[in-house]
């Protein structure tokens, strides 16, 4: 018996959009300023409009009157609501811009960047103005670091730990949200400096760029690495480079990226021995191995490469991009397509299974593939064990847990769907005339936020795979959970008493 | 007599075409099909994203094969796909004098450049990219403009400034 | 027990740039020995294939 909302639900939808719309737009003068700069004034008027509609939204949102009180359901409107609408309306600078073929293509881009997944419909990236360029770049990151969690170090106000669950982050680290919220910040911000001094230092001296263009480089590439978006300023990707110490320095980046903020926050204080003992370390180093493993060899069967080196560097570099769920590549979409067999059957893999929970990666992740897989385990020895004998369901993550029938069940159940999305887009793929490994691949890709491509995603597509794989970008990042709410609110509303 | 079959040893000379010492391979072609080209090969387009000087007297940029080499979009060039390019070394000294690479309203230097297709580099830890030994230049590059979208400027303004006054007439609490 | 989360006050991390260095560091060296044991499972996969 579905209870049909209310004005006042409403009003307090309508008031935390008006937030989350009033901090992008004002995000949104950072490219507005980087035009101005650049003397760009075709993208600076795009940003103007893009601002202007986000800010009026937004006042507007805030100008109802509530009492604040955001329950669990409003939050997951919210979440869906705002993964939905933002890249609508951040979308209107690339429309404007003559780089894509229409309005949907450019939604895909923008909803590709703010989901932090990296495929790409854009045409003639290396003749894309600069500032447009970083507006792509940023989508990634206002989407990794959760617009929701910016909205609430803006405007600290009631709800937040709604908002912030529904935003598919597991845990809280710190005792209030807001604090935590802080400290995602303070780690963005280290890695961010850390990370764009490194990588600019890189491009600079070691590849020899401008100073204005390393800089650029550094900044874009920090990015879309650490919010393992996947975007990249020019049409070759990170191969663009040509160079392993820039590699590994993007390496770190997508690295700190996976990590959970838990993990980050136990290494900033100290806690080492923590990070080994803890589950999703554990897991993602086993299905790590594995999934590089599988591609090496498969790599070495195919002939592709013949010598150690490039074997490893570039295996490691798709395999740590794919798993981490970036998106970055070192060879074109037309030679991944060739890496077949146990290569191909590695790196889908690799992007089904994700990073860490509580991190920018996508994909089922560490945390429910390690419970999964301790359930399963534990399943078996009591079955194999004396009856009466007990069965330790003790894990590690920030903290001794407790493995219950329900997390279990939480976890396999939201695994399930992720395999269901996957094929689902697959299949659509397919009956479009995609053979199946490059369906599977592109769709898996797709759900699992990752962004690596064998060349399926082309402007080129048929309307009906773009919002597909559209579809599958926005439920993989919110996790079904804020989409199911979402759905569940408007049949509510439309059926309910 | 001798001295006919001299101006026309001369002429033939002259008017016989530079031998294209191997056939032009479209980008294109080569990414669909790496392997197939190992060897010294013949490609042409555009210069762009940056000119990357190495310590090792080298050059690094990458060349594009694509419609937008010949008709780029700001000057009414129609939308074709994705960009086609490759990554080529080029010895510096080459280099020189070259116009900047192609970008935001710059239409890099089109140039044709022969050289070794190294497929997966095992000396280069299996890259593969274009090692150059001689450039010709065909076209130099070009700059456009591209003016502010007026509508788009005055509506976002005008959106501004509303959103200013029903911020500050906002309905305060007592 | 004594770094468990609720008793490290959030101004304390904040200046804890330190901290971020130092896992920085740590983020580095990951990566490295990752793509050392890559190395070997490359250089190994080709002996035996």
């Amino acid at each position: 018996m579905l209870i049909k909302p209310v004005a006042e639900d409403f009003r307090v939808i309508a008031h935390s959009m008006g937030r989350i719309f009033v901090v992008v737009g004002l995000a949104g003068l950072v490219p507005l300023a980087w035009a101005t700069v650049g003397r760009e004034w075709h993208p600076f008027s795009s940003f103007l409009l893009m601002i202007g509609i986000f800010l009026l939204l937004g006042v507007i949102g805030l100008r109802q009157p509530t009492s604040d009180r955001l329950d669990w359901s409003h939050g997951m409107v919210v979440v869906a609501l705002t993964w939905l609408l933002v890249p609508l309306i951040g979308a209107i600078p690339f429309v404007l811009s003559g780089h894509w073929g229409g309005e949907i293509d450019a939604l895909f881009d923008a909803v590709s960047g703010l989901t932090t997944t990296g495929l790409a419909l854009v045409q003639d990236l290396d003749h894309l103005a600069p500032s447009l360029n970083f507006w792509r770049h940023l989508l990634h990151f206002l989407g990794g670091q959760g617009i929701i969690i910016a909205a609430l170090l803006v405007f600290a106000g009631g709800g937040a730990l709604t908002l912030y669950l529904g935003e598919a982050r597991d845990e809280r680290i710190l005792p209030s949200v807001t604090s935590t919220a802080r400290f995602i910040w303070s780690v963005s911000m280290v890695h961010l400096v850390l990370g764009v001094t490194t990588l600019g230092l890189v491009a600079w001296q070691v590849l020899g760029f401008t100073l204005p263009r390393a800089i650029f480089h550094g900044l874009m590439i920090f990015f879309a690495g650490f919010d393992t978006g996947g975007f990249a300023p020019q049409s070759t990707s990170v191969g663009y480079y040509h160079s392993a110490i820039f590699e590994a320095t993007a390496g770190v980046l997508m690295v700190a990226g996976a990590m959970s903020f838990g993990l980050h926050y136990a290494l900033w204080t100290g806690r080492r021995r923590a990070v080994l003992d803890n589950l999703e370390t554990r897991t993602i180093l086993s299905t790590f191995g594995l999934t590089m493993a599988m591609t090496l060899i498969g790599l070495a069967v195919t002939g592709l490469y013949t010598h150690a080196v490039g074997l490893s560097r570039q295996g490691f570099f798709q395999v740590l991009s794919a798993h981490t769920g970036t998106g970055f590549a070192t060879v074109p979409a037309s030679e991944l397509a060739t890496w077949g067999g146990l290569a191909f059957g590695g790196l889908a893999l690799a992007m089904a299974l994700g990073g860490m929970a509580s991190s920018t990666a996508g994909g089922v992740k560490a945390l429910r593939i390690g419970i999964t897989v301790r359930s399963i385990v534990n399943q078996i020895r009591e079955v194999l064990l004396p009856e009466g004998a007990v069965v330790g369901t003790g894990f590690i993550q920030a903290g001794r847990r407790r493995l219950t029938p329900q997390l279990a069940q939480a976890a396999m159940t939201i695994s399930l769907l992720y395999v269901a999305l996957f094929l689902v887009g697959a299949g659509v793929g397919m009956a479009y005339g995609v053979p199946l490994d490059q369906a599977m691949f592109e769709s898996v890709s797709a759900g699992a936020n990752v962004g690596l491509s064998v060349g399926v995603t082309d402007p080129a597509m048929p309307l009906m795979l773009k919002l597909v794989y559209m579809a599958e970008m926005w439920l993989g990042r919110l996790e079904f959970v804020a989409v199911f709410a979402f759905l569940g609110f408007l049949y509510a509303w439309v059926k309910g008493k | 007599m001798r001295r006919l079959l001299a101006l026309l040893a001369v002429a033939v000379l002259l008017l016989a075409p530079a031998a294209p010492a191997l056939a032009q391979v479209p980008v294109g072609a080569l990414l669909s099909d790496p392997s197939l080209y190992e060897g010294e090969i013949t490609v042409q387009g555009e210069l762009v994203g940056d000119y990357g000087y190495r310590s090792d007297g080298t050059v690094w940029t990458q060349l594009n094969d694509d419609s937008y080499a010949r008709e780029p979009l700001l000057e009414g060039g129609r939308r074709t796909g994705g960009n086609i390019g490759i990554g080529v070394r080029i010895p510096a000294d080459l280099v020189d004098g070259l116009d900047p690479p192609g970008g935001y309203r710059k239409r890099g230097p089109l140039v044709r450049l022969t050289g070794e297709w190294e497929f997966h580099d095992p000396n280069r830890g299996g890259e593969s990219y274009l090692d150059v030994k001689e450039l010709i230049l065909i076209e130099p590059g070009r700059e456009f403009g591209e003016g502010a979208s007026l509508p788009a400027l005055l509506v976002g303004a005008g959106l501004i400034l509303a959103a200013g006054v029903l911020w500050l007439r906002r309905p305060r609490p007592r | 027990m004594k770094n468990r989360p609720g008793s490290r006050r959030p101004s304390h991390l904040l200046s804890d740039a330190a901290g971020g260095l130092i896992s920085f560091v740590i983020e580095v060296a990951a990566v490295l020995i990752l793509a050392l044991v890559a190395l070997l499972i490359g250089a190994v996969v080709l002996l035996l294939v």
